[in-house]
């Protein structure tokens, strides 16, 4: 069931009910109006006590403007968060427990939602082209998990990874295609960081985003596009023979 | 003695005069909150769908929903005319109510109008008086303290009966009450006289539909400030000397508070018979509001200098400047000079569970802020509703009342100062202090060197306390600023975030709770 939301020159915007284990969750497809897709791309936001919605401007504004250049595109929210069944994490204990150490307990499980609404996409679409994960803040943790728990999308952006917080072991080590775009003047992770560990990453292509309002990207939202486009574009070029 | 029920039914008219006046549309609101009865409400116009229009505008004004509005007659009616109450309608309406509410009135200070207000207040009770038919119980009529009999300076709930009285308003309304009270003992209905003090807007939100008495001289101060020129650091310099005492008391009554009165009294019935003060309680701490009150407000409003208080100034040793101020303030001549303070055990007695909120300087910032953002009632009454969120409101009552109920400041167990600067109509800054996560006091104060400061206009505040939009995502949409400590600034979106799911601002205006009063 879905319910046409928006539709312009280039793209159209569906509210889809996706099928997942903790539940349906909630979530906007977008897909180019008179074209053919050229591949198919999830976005897992930001935590859900930070505003983590699909209608964060990061999230959004990926998955639009990679619809308008041809992907089909796909943002949710997770459990709990908006119209998505599940508990909410907005709870006396979760939110003590977040302002004390950035962290609520079971927020990992997460990864199951990005599972779910990945496989949800190749479901709807089974033409067997690439699939790609942006993965914005927390969402770098959760595309993580997703990959320790032998999660396969063939190509992963992380936009602001949270290395400060969390433990990105398994998006390092993945040796799938990666571009990090990592912000200057992060408040959620220090530059020395990056620098120290993105060098050890498997093939990554890191870009800095300067002067590009640190982690939130608000009003730079069209360069994240631009800077995925690249990078995907130079990788299909690479791939043609 | 008539069987007298106390509160009005279903089965009742109340028949509400003055309805498109301060009080008696605030009486409206009231009557149709806290009674079930029928409202007619008498009203002067050209035509009945004219009347229709005009209360009309009134309840749009009141925010009154569908449901409660089909509960209000219109009656086409001019107390000041000879041929009042000639339409079927309103003969009907007047046949059948069994409780009045008078509250229509000329209330003219100026001394050239003897004929208009007597006309009104005079004639026109009296006309009421004789069409209102046999079912009438209970009348309640509006009057004015200024009219009690005063001894040692104290007025008292008695019988207006002294002639010395101030202005020709004054003499018609004792008239009227001595009038009501020769019919009713007559006719045996139960009177109730409720005498306001000087009426102004709302406690919470400084909302009001005019801007008479209490306003003019702030809006004559208010004229002088715009004109001066700013100094260096911003403020004007006003060389005024104010000849009051600034410890005289200024006997100011916020309209919802005599609303809520008035409809206690109606609801009290016969139970409610006798004079009543709607004035401030004399045993209200920190005393009733002073001169020194209403003009520390106005200094800080548009941050004047040399204003200053000199009660013996006598006219001759006015400055020219002086006496153009203070011929803007003839007609209230008669109150400036100083007011008596005014006995309400009666009130008090029957009615101990409302007790008169003090009007202190925030509540006067209030009445300020609205006055100023409807441009002194030349602005729209639509404008006004849409101005009716006030960001000082929010911050120096509600945030300090309703935190303190939840249990999610808490939460952080944070000790930090934290800003908001309002740009826009409702411009300002507050500074809100948190010990170890209690909201321990909100003051309107620079917010230099605050731990963390948010920064929105007064249109994007408004949403997010009223829940229609996320502190994050308005600032997602850089509709909110977080200048200091980012990670705690998010951190506490989250917690102000769901305290607004708990206490949203609007929900509560729609309540109709006693502590916010929007309509």
């Amino acid at each position: 069931m879905s319910q046409l939301l928006e539709q312009n020159v280039d793209t159209v915007s569906e509210s889809v009910a996706i099928v997942a284990t903790a539940g349906n969750l909630a979530g906007v497809l977008s897909y180019p109006q008179d074209r053919p897709t050229i591949g198919r791309l999830v976005v897992a936001g930001p935590h859900p006590l930070l505003g983590g919605t699909m209608e964060n401007n990061v999230v959004r504004a990926v998955a639009e403007g990679m619809a308008a250049q041809g992907w089909i595109t796909l943002r949710f929210d997770y459990r709990g968060v908006g119209n998505s069944e599940g508990p909410s994490m907005c709870d006396a204990e979760a939110m003590q427990s977040f302002w004390k150490t950035s962290e609520v307990h079971d927020e990992c499980e997460r990864w199951t939602d990005l599972r779910d609404a990945s496989r949800w996409l190749c479901e709807l679409d089974e033409s067997m082209q690439p699939l790609v994960v942006v993965a914005y803040s927390f969402g770098n943790w959760v595309l993580s998990h997703w990959l320790e728990q032998n999660g396969k999308p063939d190509v992963v952006v992380g936009i602001a990874p949270t290395l400060d917080q969390h433990d990105l072991k398994s998006l390092a080590q993945t040796s799938v295609p990666k571009l990090v775009l990592a912000a200057e003047a992060d408040f959620a992770t220090r530059a020395e960081s990056i620098q120290a560990a993105l060098p050890s990453w498997k093939n990554t292509k890191t870009e800095w985003a300067t002067d590009r309002d640190g982690h939130f990207f608000r009003g730079h939202e069209p360069w994240l596009c631009q800077r995925i486009t690249n990078f995907l574009s130079d990788l299909q070029a690479e791939a043609s023979p | 003695m008539s069987a007298l029920r106390k509160n009005p039914t279903v089965n009742d008219i109340i028949l509400l005069t003055g309805a498109t006046g301060l009080v008696g549309r605030y009486v409206l609101r009231e009557l149709l909150r806290s009674s079930r009865a029928k409202i007619a409400v008498l009203v002067r116009a050209t035509s009945e769908k004219h009347a229709q229009q005009r209360i009309a505008a009134v309840l749009d004004w009141l925010k009154i929903d569908a449901r409660l509005r089909q509960r209000v007659t219109t009656c086409v009616g001019d107390l000041a005319r000879n041929d009042f109450g000639e339409s079927q309608a309103t003969q009907d309406c007047l046949q059948r109510c069994t409780t009045v509410v008078h509250a229509a009135a000329n209330v003219s200070f100026s001394n050239d109008r003897d004929e208009e207000l007597a006309k009104t207040n005079v004639l026109g009770t009296r006309q009421l008086l004789q069409q209102v038919g046999p079912q009438l119980r209970h009348w309640i009529q509006i009057s004015t303290a200024y009219v009690a009999p005063t001894f040692d300076d104290i007025g008292v709930e008695q019988e207006a009966k002294q002639f010395d009285f101030r202005n020709d308003y004054e003499v018609t309304k004792a008239a009227a009450e001595r009038m009501v009270m020769a019919v009713a003992a007559t006719r045996g209905f139960a009177l109730t006289i409720a005498r306001p003090g000087i009426v102004v807007g709302e406690y919470d939100t400084g909302r009001a539909s005019v801007f008479q008495g209490f306003y003019q001289p702030l809006r004559a101060v208010a004229r002088l400030a715009d004109r001066a020129k700013k100094n260096s650091v911003g403020k004007v310099r006003i060389p005024l000397r104010i000849n009051v005492s600034p410890e005289g008391p200024r006997n100011l009554v916020p309209v919802d508070w005599v609303a809520r009165v008035i409809c206690e009294l109606v609801r009290h019935g016969e139970n409610a018979r006798g004079i009543f003060h709607l004035t401030p309680e004399g045993s209200m701490q920190n005393g009733p509001t002073t001169s020194r009150d209403v003009f520390n407000a106005a200094r800080s409003r548009w941050q004047i200098e040399g204003m200053t208080f000199l009660p013996e100034l006598r006219e001759k040793d006015m400055t020219t400047f002086e006496r153009g101020f203070y011929r803007h303030l003839q007609q209230i001549a008669p109150y400036w000079s100083g007011e008596p303070r005014f006995d309400d055990r009666q009130r008090q007695a029957l009615l101990p569970h409302l007790p008169c909120p003090r009007i202190d300087e925030a509540a006067i910032h209030r009445l300020l802020d609205y006055a100023v953002e409807t441009k002194w009632g030349e602005r729209s009454e639509k404008i006004a509703v849409t101005n009716k969120f006030a960001a000082a409101d929010y911050f120096e009552r509600f945030l300090p009342k309703y935190a303190p109920l939840s249990t999610l400041p808490r939460l952080s167990n944070v000790t930090a100062e934290v800003g908001f600067r309002v740009a826009g109509i409702h411009r300002g800054q507050w500074r809100c202090r948190l010990v170890r996560g209690d909201v321990v006091a909100v003051q309107r104060a620079a917010c230099e060197g605050a731990a963390v400061v948010f920064e929105a206009d007064g249109d994007t505040l408004e949403a997010i306390v009223e829940g229609k939009l996320s502190p994050q995502q308005a600032f997602f949409e850089r509709r909110v600023e977080i200048a200091g400590d980012i990670e705690m600034g998010l951190k506490l979106a989250m917690i102000f975030g769901q305290f607004i799911v708990e206490f949203p601002y609007a929900a509560q205006l729609q309540r109709g709770q006693t502590h916010v009063a929007v309509a």
